[in-house]
């Protein structure tokens, strides 16, 4: 290796290579032609990025090539790899060359392999058999593909599955945790086929279940959910089945943030929305005990049109509550329902971001008897001594006056809370930056001059 | 070694001394600073005073308050961390340079990696002749040379169109 003259070059190999590692692997192969130091520097890589986006098939067929001979070439150096990622769209007829690419990631012990196969058509890739034993793999994302119908799994090593856009029945579910014995986090991107989420007797610390694919209507099963041992519980995206959790006695945190396929026939409608509001019951007292909670606006929307005849929010443990909602008339409701029985609160805050599912419009709350001082808001339905606990408030997105309700939501909190150290609203001013707006002068104000409960509190206002 | 726990004024939090290659130093919480593999086993062996010879006080600055910011991670501010990272690797090329070469020697994983995808992120899809210039490489290759690595690698050069642009 010659003598660098360049700062760039003169970096170590290991740091040389670690910035190679995040390139496709056209750009690192190109790297022969620098200079003579680069000459055999790519044959050292241990991670292989292979994107691509074809414009067309012939270019699509040639990136194939590139792969093929960038993959002959490796094996021939007897190389190190230890990550490969594909991300293109794949085509039923390149089946078997991915199937040549994967038996080289076996047989080289990679410990990661993606395999990014979405594509517009319906081709699947249908994974061989003798990935289903390789123990070396210790983190997978695998889009678009197939399970084969196997007898067992054995990954001995496998410690982060991702799977989307794929079908697979409950008994690879059971495979799967039985098979992988150090498994710590599933992430499940809109699958289909499976009914029940049995992850008994394995160790998944972590669950992120991302929608349900495929149904274009209502199912007419629930879902089921036993993870005794997950500490951490994502559920997001869309949903068309009720979700039960059977067994979440371990969780610490809990993020609530799907949303449902709202039926299109009123008469289903009615009834869907009363379904809704006992599924998050039934979903919040299992998660009673959770400390750390995130609910996304669909939660907030059914808890709006839960009336005083049900039960409160019963999540009661928790300490650390986020609520991702626009505070809105729409949602207030829900949001006080919400607040109302968090009695150990220490922390809240709020992503006022708007939804980024669309709501259909015809959809109103339909009780609104959580707050009914003329209409308008009152956080006046909290007792006395709510919120003692309660230190720090931080508000997100937030973007100046709207409707009013937001400034004097956050005036009421200041109001109520007895102990609070700090207010921060990280405000987002970046559209109008040039003119000044009388409105943003009313929030500052209102807020900063009110009698707050806790002397002491700080407000601060982060401009973004 | 010097006696770093008596200066420490937090009472119960352990403090440790860094000392950068210029001989400032700076005490820091070990909670912090353990972020950093290299030093956490030196601490695991019972140092408190740790001079690092292969960085110099600007690097160390700012790696410093690279890890000040990310000890105070949690699950609320991650968009914090996000726009932090993002002014942190704004920094010319030869900063950053120094900043990989000292995440490296410190084994900072988190760092290393920010450093490394903000390099890469710059030469991604750039034709050679881009590349050569945004990182000041002379070309030692004769023509003949030049052509016959070409050759060599053929398939890599057929991709497409690659972006000559320096920025």
């Amino acid at each position: 290796m010659g003598v660098a003259s360049d700062r760039f070059s003169s970096l170590p190999e290991p740091v040389l290579l670690h910035i190679l590692s995040f390139l496709p692997f056209d750009d690192v192969v190109r790297t022969t032609l620098l200079c003579n130091q680069y000459k055999t520097l790519w044959s050292f890589s241990n991670t292989l990025n292979f994107i691509h986006r074809p414009k067309d098939f012939i270019s699509l067929r040639k990136f194939v090539s590139f792969v093929d001979k960038s993959l002959i070439s490796l094996h021939c150096n007897n190389s190190n790899v230890s990550k490969i990622h594909l991300d293109f769209p794949f085509k039923r007829c390149f089946t078997s060359d991915v199937t040549v690419w994967v038996l080289f990631a076996i047989t080289h012990k990679v410990k990661e392999l993606n395999l990014v196969f979405k594509n517009d058509g319906d081709d699947v890739y249908k994974l061989p058999k003798r990935i289903f034993c390789d123990s070396f793999l210790e983190k997978v994302n695998w889009v678009a593909c197939k399970f084969e119908k196997i007898e067992v799994v054995r990954w001995d090593s496998l410690r982060e599955l991702r799977i989307g856009s794929m079908e697979f029945k409950d008994d690879m579910v059971r495979k799967i945790v039985v098979g992988s014995p150090c498994l710590e986090l599933l992430e499940l991107d809109i699958c289909w086929g499976f009914k029940r989420l049995d992850l008994v007797g394995g160790k998944v610390s972590k669950l992120v279940v991302n929608g349900y694919g495929e149904a274009k209507m209502l199912m007419d099963f629930d879902l089921e959910i036993e993870a005794p041992s997950v500490k951490v519980l994502e559920l997001k995206g869309c949903f068309r089945m009720n979700i039960q959790l059977k067994n979440a006695m371990n969780c610490v945190e809990v993020k609530l943030d799907f949303h449902f396929k709202i039926p299109k026939e009123d008469e289903e409608r009615n009834n869907f929305y009363q379904q809704q509001r006992h599924m998050l019951m039934d979903m919040f007292a299992s998660l009673r005990h959770v400390k750390d909670v995130m609910l996304g606006t669909w939660c907030i929307e059914v808890m709006a049109s839960w009336g005083m005849a049900y039960l409160p929010f019963s999540m009661t443990s928790c300490e650390c509550l986020t609520l991702h909602t626009p505070i809105q008339e729409r949602y207030l409701a829900g949001i006080v329902r919400v607040l109302q029985s968090s009695f150990n609160l220490r922390t809240l805050i709020i992503h006022m971001a708007p939804p980024y599912f669309e709501f259909e419009t015809c959809f109103i709350p339909a009780v609104n008897d959580v707050y009914s001082v003329g209409g308008r808001f009152q956080l006046s339905m909290l007792s006395k001594d709510w919120g003692l606990h309660l230190k720090k408030i931080r508000i997100c997105g937030f973007e100046g006056m709207r409707s009013g309700q937001e400034v004097l939501f956050l005036r009421d909190l200041l109001l109520i809370c007895a102990n609070l150290e700090m207010m921060i609203i990280e405000w987002k001013s970046g559209h109008h930056s040039s003119i000044h707006d009388a409105s943003d002068d009313f929030v500052t104000e209102s807020l900063l001059n009110v009698r707050r409960r806790s002397k002491n509190a700080v407000i601060l206002f982060k401009m973004l | 070694m010097a006696s770093s726990s008596s200066s420490s004024k937090t009472g119960l939090k352990k403090m440790l001394t860094l000392k950068s290659s210029d001989g400032d130093e700076f005490e820091l919480e070990e909670s912090i600073v353990i972020q950093c593999q290299t030093i956490k086993h030196m601490v695991e062996d019972g140092f408190s005073l740790i001079p690092l010879q292969n960085v110099d006080t600007k690097t160390l600055t700012k790696i410093i308050e690279y890890m000040k910011k990310h000890a105070e991670k949690t699950e609320s501010n991650k968009e914090e961390i996000k726009n932090f990272n993002k002014e942190f690797v704004k920094g010319s090329f030869d900063d950053q340079f120094e900043l990989v070469s000292a995440a490296n020697y410190l084994h900072i994983n988190g760092l290393m990696d920010l450093l490394c995808q903000s390099i890469a992120d710059r030469i991604n899809n750039k034709s050679v002749r881009a590349v050569r210039e945004i990182f000041n490489i002379s070309n030692d290759y004769t023509p003949d040379e030049e052509e016959k690595v070409r050759d060599e690698h053929k398939w890599a050069h057929e991709g497409g169109e690659f972006d000559e642009s320096l920025d």
